[in-house]
């Protein structure tokens, strides 16, 4: 009866209760959709490379190789020789290795020299390998395979003819015009840097290097091979044993050749990230004050509402309610506006999840979650709920305290 | 039968105020009594039927309800004995507006285990049969008893009032100057019928009005304001 009582009630005030609904949707929406987001976007980063064991590059600050070698964000220092990635290939810790070099770009999308073994070792995500969505992998110096945003982006097809051009980024003051390249594939999207970047063999590079414009005129220097260049920026190892990693980076910092830095990914990866922790924790003091926000619209709408139930109350009193139905219906009723706002909530934020998945992994390059609750967002939806009968207990308080003074008759 | 109502050094002070605003040293109401008590408004009838049904705190004195010392009770026990031997009928706003007829006088019965198995079963249809044979012997029939509650006359409303506080027997009805809204003709119908049913059902019935031509409908019709003793309070 107290059930029924309480929904006809709240079918009256339907229009109220409706936004009250809807303000605790947007709340959840916030806060888990910004947890998501945080949470996705620290899978995403942490998941940018994976398998790799080492990366070894020139001797230089950690980071910074993390952020040229990993994410093509940093300039890259000097390149290793090839003398060295030959001694890395050839070392019997070393299972697989990937060269990189860097320093052309179309358009302002990063190029990367590299060879197959990109296409089979390269994992990223959980343990996910690189694939071509359409064509193949560039088999000669004069062919380029492009990440799955710069295809979208600049409207690339296969047999796009490329020109790249020389500096990393921004306008391009030399293009190595002469020798323009052929799009032969185009690698499904990951949601990392791979996505931003045109991939062409190492001859490639060493093509347009020796013979390209801005050497234009000048031979190629006697005795020196044209499939491979004389350095590249950072080679990724792949170990026999992961035990190994350890000895391996100590031995690679003493190498006779060149001074040298290895870098196990994983670790920087960890430290970049715990640097943007103050914005991750912007994010979540955000979605806090939205819920703090939400429950102070359902505590003073149900406040408000209460002045105009005072009859009600008064009638229900004299029937025989005690407290306990007093509160029944009052805790109640913001009990299930706050269920009804988390489903709505939750609806919203699982189908938009689903409409946008697309778009963000196309435009920002982004996985969203494909789930409609996740374990870990329970205790949160518990305290929202919580929160939202807690909230209803101060106007229940109130309403039984309104009923004793007013006695029988209450004054509007 | 013994006395259903005993009132005794009754007082009650608004918050803040010396001077008693009620003072009633006795009063005593007989098992199926019916009585009227008026007095001009203001003078604090309802207050006094406040501090009777236990909904407004006991300050001074002592209540008894059907030989129970209801005072002494704590709140909680004092709201589940008014529901059980207590029917309350007010000037207006009887009804919860939103629930039909039926459900309104349903009510009484879900807070009260005791009225629901003296007037009808435990079962909800049986409670809804009982409820609908009350209305029409008021006068309400059941097509009116399953409109909700704010598409009903006042007249009807009133009545549907007195279904509620008659459902299930109850000892005591308190009844908050239920006519004064209504015109001399429906009201001496209601009271008449009001009557009728308290003297079937073998309840008492306190009344309060500032109408003291009603008087004819009650065995006893008192003046407020001897109530109160000796001119303790200016009505």
């Amino acid at each position: 009866m107290l059930a029924k009582v309480m929904f006809a009630s709240l079918k009256t005030r339907r229009t109220s209760a409706l936004l009250i609904v809807v303000a605790i949707a947007m709340s959840v929406l916030m806060i888990i959709g910004i947890d998501r987001v945080r949470h996705q976007v620290r899978a995403n980063f942490a998941s940018t490379i994976s398998g790799t064991d080492l990366i070894v590059s020139a001797r230089g600050g950690p980071m910074n190789i993390l952020l040229y070698s990993v994410f093509r964000l940093s300039d890259p220092t000097a390149g290793i020789s090839w003398n060295t990635v030959e001694h890395l290939a050839a070392h019997r810790d070393v299972k697989w290795w990937i060269p990189i070099a860097l320093g052309d770009s179309h358009r302002g999308y990063p190029v990367v020299a590299t060879n197959d073994s990109y296409l089979t070792h390269y994992r990223y995500g959980r343990d996910q390998r690189l694939t071509l969505q359409r064509g193949s992998w560039f088999a000669g110096a004069d062919q380029a395979v492009l990440g799955s945003a710069v295809a979208t982006r600049l409207g690339y097809q296969q047999g796009e003819q490329i020109v790249l051009a020389h500096g990393a980024s921004g306008p391009a003051i030399v293009e190595h015009d002469n020798h323009p390249f052929t799009v032969v594939g185009i690698l499904a999207p990951t949601g990392t840097p791979v996505d931003q970047s045109v991939h062409i063999s190492l001859e490639g590079m060493a093509l347009i290097h020796r013979g390209g414009a801005y050497l234009s005129g000048m031979p190629a220097m006697p005795g020196q091979a044209m499939d491979k260049p004389d350095s590249v920026n950072a080679v990724m190892l792949g170990l026999e044993r992961r035990m190994a990693v350890l000895s391996l980076q100590r031995e690679l910092s003493r190498y006779d050749g060149e001074p040298l830095t290895a870098i196990i990914p994983g670790v920087q990866l960890q430290r970049l990230w715990r640097m943007t922790a103050a914005g991750e924790n912007a994010l979540r003091a955000t979605s806090l004050a939205v819920l703090a926000v939400a429950l102070l619209v359902l505590v003073s709408t149900v406040l408000a509402a209460l002045e105009g139930r005072r009859h009600e109350m008064a009638v229900l009193r004299a029937t025989g309610a005690g407290r306990l139905a007093v509160y029944t219906v009052i805790v109640g009723e913001s009990l299930c506006l706050t269920v009804l706002g988390c489903a709505l909530g939750l609806g919203v934020l699982f189908v938009g999840q689903w409409g946008l998945a697309p778009v963000a992994l196309a435009e920002w390059s982004l996985r969203l979650p494909d789930n409609f609750l996740a374990l870990r967002e329970l205790p949160a939806i518990g305290a929202i709920l919580a929160a939202g009968s807690l909230a209803g207990l101060i106007p229940a308080e109130k309403a039984f305290r309104n009923s004793l003074a007013d006695g029988l008759t209450p004054r509007n | 039968m013994g006395l259903v109502l005993e009132l005794n050094g009754l007082e009650y002070r608004h918050p803040g105020q010396v001077r008693p605003f009620l003072q009633v040293p006795e009063f005593a109401l007989q098992a199926g009594e019916r009585v009227l008590l008026h007095g001009p408004s203001g003078c604090g009838k309802s207050t006094l039927l406040s501090l009777i049904t236990g909904i407004r705190p006991m300050q001074c004195g002592r209540v008894q309800v059907a030989g129970q010392a209801f005072s002494t009770l704590s709140q909680r026990r004092r709201d589940a004995f008014r529901a059980d031997h207590m029917g309350v009928i007010f000037q207006a706003f009887n009804l919860l507006p939103y629930l039909s007829a039926v459900d309104n006088v349903c009510l009484a019965a879900s807070f009260s285990r005791l009225r629901c198995e003296r007037e009808a079963g435990r079962r909800k249809a049986q409670r809804q049969t009982a409820a609908r044979g009350l209305l029409s012997r008021l006068g309400l029939d059941d097509g009116t008893a399953d409109l909700p509650a704010w598409q009903l006359s006042f007249g009807q409303q009133q009545r549907a009032a007195a279904a509620r506080a008659l459902f299930g027997k109850p000892e005591l009805i308190i009844a908050d100057e239920p006519t004064s809204a209504l015109d001399n003709r429906s009201r001496d119908t209601l009271l008449a019928l009001l009557c009728e049913l308290c003297e079937q059902s073998g309840s008492a019935l306190l009344m309060v009005s500032h109408d003291d031509q009603v008087g004819h409908h009650f065995q006893r019709s008192e003046d407020f304001a001897s109530l109160a003793g000796e001119g303790n309070h200016a009505c």
